[in-house]
């Protein structure tokens, strides 16, 4: 009798035993669902999971797995719609209204930052000039259109954001970025840059400030009439680019005026901005000129110390073009290792680690303010 | 709309039942040809609240486990209504047009 309750109890824990098992198992496949909806039916679901199991039946059903995974997918997909629908998005994301506004003169700021980049990277002007003088290689020849996600990311870029379409603008600044850290082997030979880097961090925090921020619309309110100055100071440094041509500048190799007159051209010239070979040193001046009236443009916002943190990201490897105009032809007058042996680090992680800690700043900062 | 939706608002169009409870009346519904499984179930479920169709209408621990009920709602019963009109008119059409017996002359 004793055996028979013995054994009565043994198959009584068995089972306790498979279903806590079952039960384990199909947590965790409920472990994929989003955190709301575990919270609003995990339970019910375990219920009605092992309901469906049955009593005679303990056994982990694959299709009732495949099934569970199968829901947990289409209920992400679904929130991920819904969340892509929600017309604030992602502009809500930065809570923090001085983050927020930060932001917003960037996402104005640095698209036109970045169209000044791509012109002293391609010198289109001065081809433009040069087709029209017969002097130097020529509009959209000597590999300008090779510029590709410069060419045409930054003034596609710049013109969303000025006809303030914000998510469409900040895809733009987003495909400009990836393009360029995608191409840049191909298209400049290296990552070690300064050039390269600068745009890649202007498109990249663009697009950060154009999805992370209400926009250029509330941007241009930040900015008031110095948002005017800042677009007038685009067209300035194009105009100065332009009018660099015409001078006895011009270094391109293939230039006849640079092969007739080398001596002279390297007197006048300098590798300036964004690494390209642009102008002259008044040419070299201007832009940064220019781009010190766009950065006291931004400064003058509400925002000041914010913007100034968010300028510094491109600065940065900036500061090591600016080198290379004072001191020398090269980015590396300073004793820098030359061309392609410029060190990586110090022109992507510096900018990087400034990113990290001012998201950490703004997190933080936001944390204050919701104390919950 | 899906042969799930339909079943779950066929299921719940008779009363108040809830999710194993919705499950077994579907696979009645269907004559055993669907077997509506609780992945399948929940997130029709979800999406059907979401849409206002259906609504919970309370809750109950069984055997300690939680148990909540669902009813269709007025929304929802109109859907189905109008989704019971539109398969009943294409299967008349097809009835028609095959010359099978039910179907108009």
């Amino acid at each position: 009798m004793s055996g028979k309750k013995a054994a009565r109890r043994h198959a009584q824990l068995r089972m306790e035993y498979r279903q806590k098992r079952l039960e384990r198992r199909y947590r965790r496949l409920l472990s994929l669902y989003p955190a709301d909806h575990r919270r609003e039916h995990a339970e019910e679901m375990v219920g009605v999971l092992l309901e469906a199991a049955g009593d005679g039946r303990r056994r982990f059903d694959l299709a009732d797995a495949a099934d569970l995974l199968a829901g947990a997918v289409r209920i992400r997909m679904r929130m991920l719609r819904t969340h892509l629908r929600d017309p604030r998005w992602p502009g809500n994301s930065m809570r923090d209204p001085r983050w927020a506004d930060a932001l917003a003169v960037a996402s104005v700021a640095f698209p036109l930052l970045l169209v000044v980049a791509a012109l002293a990277e391609m010198g289109l002007p001065q081809a433009a000039v040069s087709e029209l003088t017969g002097q130097g290689p020529g509009v959209l020849s000597g590999g300008y259109l090779g510029m590709w996600p410069l060419t045409f990311g930054a003034p596609l870029t710049a013109l969303l954001v000025l006809l303030r379409l914000r998510r469409i603008a900040g895809c733009a600044a987003l495909l400009t970025a990836i393009s360029l850290i995608v191409m840049a082997p191909e298209l400049w030979g290296t990552y070690a840059d300064p050039g390269l880097a600068v745009a890649v961090f202007l498109s990249a925090v663009a697009a950060g400030a154009l999805f992370c921020s209400p926009g250029p619309a509330r941007g241009l309110v930040l900015l008031r009439w110095w948002g005017a100055a800042v677009i007038a100071a685009g067209a300035l440094i194009m105009a100065a680019l332009t009018a660099g041509t015409v001078w006895p500048c011009c270094d391109w190799p293939s230039a006849p005026l640079a092969q007739a007159g080398a001596g002279l051209t390297s007197a006048f010239t300098v590798d300036i901005s964004v690494g390209g070979s642009v102008g002259d040193d008044i040419a070299a001046m201007v832009v940064v000129g220019v781009l010190a009236v766009i950065a006291l443009a931004c400064l003058r916002a509400p925002v000041s110390r914010r913007v100034l943190m968010l300028l510094l990201v491109p600065a940065i490897p900036y500061v090591f073009i600016l080198l290379g105009i004072f001191q020398d032809t090269s980015y590396i007058g300073n004793g820098l290792p030359p061309g392609d042996e410029y060190p990586l680090l110090l022109l992507y992680l510096p900018p990087v680690l400034l990113v990290i800690l001012i998201v950490a700043v703004a997190r933080i900062g936001r944390a204050r303010r919701v104390p919950s | 709309m899906q042969e799930p939706t339909f079943l779950i608002l066929t299921a719940l169009a008779a009363g108040p039942q809830h999710g194993y409870g919705i499950m077994t009346d579907a696979g009645r519904i269907s004559e055993g040809r669907v077997r509506l499984r609780a992945g399948t179930l929940y997130a029709a479920l979800d999406r059907l609240r979401a849409e206002g169709l259906v609504e919970t209408d309370r809750e109950e621990v069984v055997d300690t486990r939680l148990r909540r009920y669902y009813r269709i709602t007025a929304e929802g019963s109109a859907r189905l209504e109008a989704e019971v009109r539109r398969l009943r008119s294409n299967a008349a059409a097809a009835a028609r047009r095959l010359g099978l017996a039910g179907g108009p002359a």
